[in-house]
């Protein structure tokens, strides 16, 4: 069993997770500080909370969770603020048929199946353990996802 | 979907090189100042001062217990461990003796910014409880037993809608000799018009191996299941039941009523 995180576990965990997770929340966040920040919440989340874990499985399935609401949660919260000048004059991604921004557009439910499935290449069904849903509930939105990316 | 595209967009996105170096020296100083791991000495010793203040005026009493409270000022949480001794904590202090453990749901409370360290801005339940060796045998730092900890709803499956839907997690400790254990998830109190669960087993992720669900909607422990399992009922004020709310978190989940 994995426990909570010690110095040594930490580098592993920093080391191993960091880029998949940055780019999960780069799925749901414009800018790439705050994919950073979501992350770095995540990984704060799991020294406070002495998070215990079966598996290395669990372990990954619960980082992957945690980053997906987070990104979630910051992205609904930047949606009701106006966005301040100099962020507005930032230089932004090529936004022209950007999927990245089409998928980034999409209802959160939708978007993370879609970057899991696509980008990081789970299955249907590795993808309903991950989330804790049943596997006919992730097809279901992937089906739509890709409906609505169309 | 051109898959190609996607990847290539997201590969593309230049994150600051030394992330992982600058997020292991905050993770660091996290261990260092914040996490429970070095929660203050001086709050330990007045928090084992004022138990052990309890255990002299209570002759008989042989193991420490600590309460709600104490177990949250423990992690350095104070404003959780004031809202556990509030109006609208639900004190359940109940013990279930099954595979070798006295498992006890002290308290729980929900309800917005009640927490120090967790997400105070959505509607957040969490729950103390306490785990003892029946036999007495004092436990340790080092062997915490692989119990699960959910709340199940009735009428929703357990399999479905559980601590993982709910976006669940807990802080551990040992202290005394006993195991405490610090849970949270989103808020469950907008159920409160259904019977709620919570349940503790040896185990993980609820499955149809280990529940059952009644036509009903009750829920109880599957009888080939032979593990340590506690299955306590929650006292919850019908009041705060919130169909809306419900229904809401139901239908993000997908999850079919029974």
């Amino acid at each position: 069993m994995i426990q909570s995180a010690g110095e040594d576990e930490l580098l592993r965990i920093v080391n191993t997770y960091s880029r998949m997770l940055l780019h999960i929340a780069s799925s749901r966040l414009r800018n790439a500080s705050d994919a950073e920040d979501a992350v770095q919440d995540v990984f704060l989340t799991l020294v406070r909370k002495s998070t215990v874990f079966g598996s290395a499985e669990h372990e990954k399935a619960w980082l992957i969770r945690c980053v997906i609401n987070r990104a979630n949660d910051m992205r609904r919260k930047s949606e009701a603020k106006n966005v301040p000048l100099d962020e507005a004059f930032l230089p932004q991604e090529d936004h022209e048929s950007s999927l990245l921004e089409e998928v980034r557009s999409l209802p959160d439910k939708y978007a993370c199946v879609i970057h899991l499935y696509y980008y990081e290449g789970y299955s249907i069904a590795e993808i309903a353990k991950i989330l804790h849903l049943p596997s006919a509930t992730v097809g279901t939105r992937l089906a739509r996802a890709r409906k609505l990316l169309k | 979907m051109k898959n190609e595209n996607y990847r290539k967009q997201i590969d593309s996105i230049q994150y600051d090189n030394d992330f992982e170096e600058k997020t292991l020296n905050i993770l660091s100083a996290e261990r260092q100042h914040g996490g429970y791991h070095m929660s203050g000495l001086a709050k330990r010793i007045i928090i084992i001062a004022a138990a052990a203040v309890i255990l002299c005026l209570t002759a008989a009493a042989s193991i420490m217990f600590l309460s709600a409270s104490n177990a949250a000022e423990f992690i350095g949480d104070e404003k959780l461990a004031k809202a556990f001794e509030e109006d609208g904590a639900v004190k359940v202090s109940e013990t279930i003796k099954t595979g070798g453990y006295d498992i006890t749901l002290l308290v729980l409370v929900s309800g917005k910014g009640l927490s120090d360290t967790y997400d105070t801005a959505s509607d957040k339940t969490y729950a103390v409880i306490s785990v003892a060796a029946s036999d007495g045998t004092p436990y340790t730092n080092e062997d915490y037993p692989s119990l699960a900890f959910t709340p199940l709803i009735s009428g929703l499956n357990p399999w479905q809608f559980n601590a993982w839907t709910l976006h669940g997690g807990y802080t551990q400790f040992c202290e005394g000799g006993i195991l405490y254990y610090l849970f949270d998830c989103d808020g469950i109190s907008c159920f409160a018009d259904r019977t709620v669960y919570f349940a503790v087993y040896d185990g993980f992720t609820p499955s149809r191996e280990f529940f059952n669900i009644a036509k009903d909607g009750s829920i109880s422990f599957s009888k080939d299941f032979d593990k340590a399992a506690a299955l306590f009922t929650l006292p919850l004020d019908k009041s705060l039941a919130d169909k809306d709310a419900a229904q809401r978190l139901i239908e993000e989940n997908d999850i079919p009523v029974v």
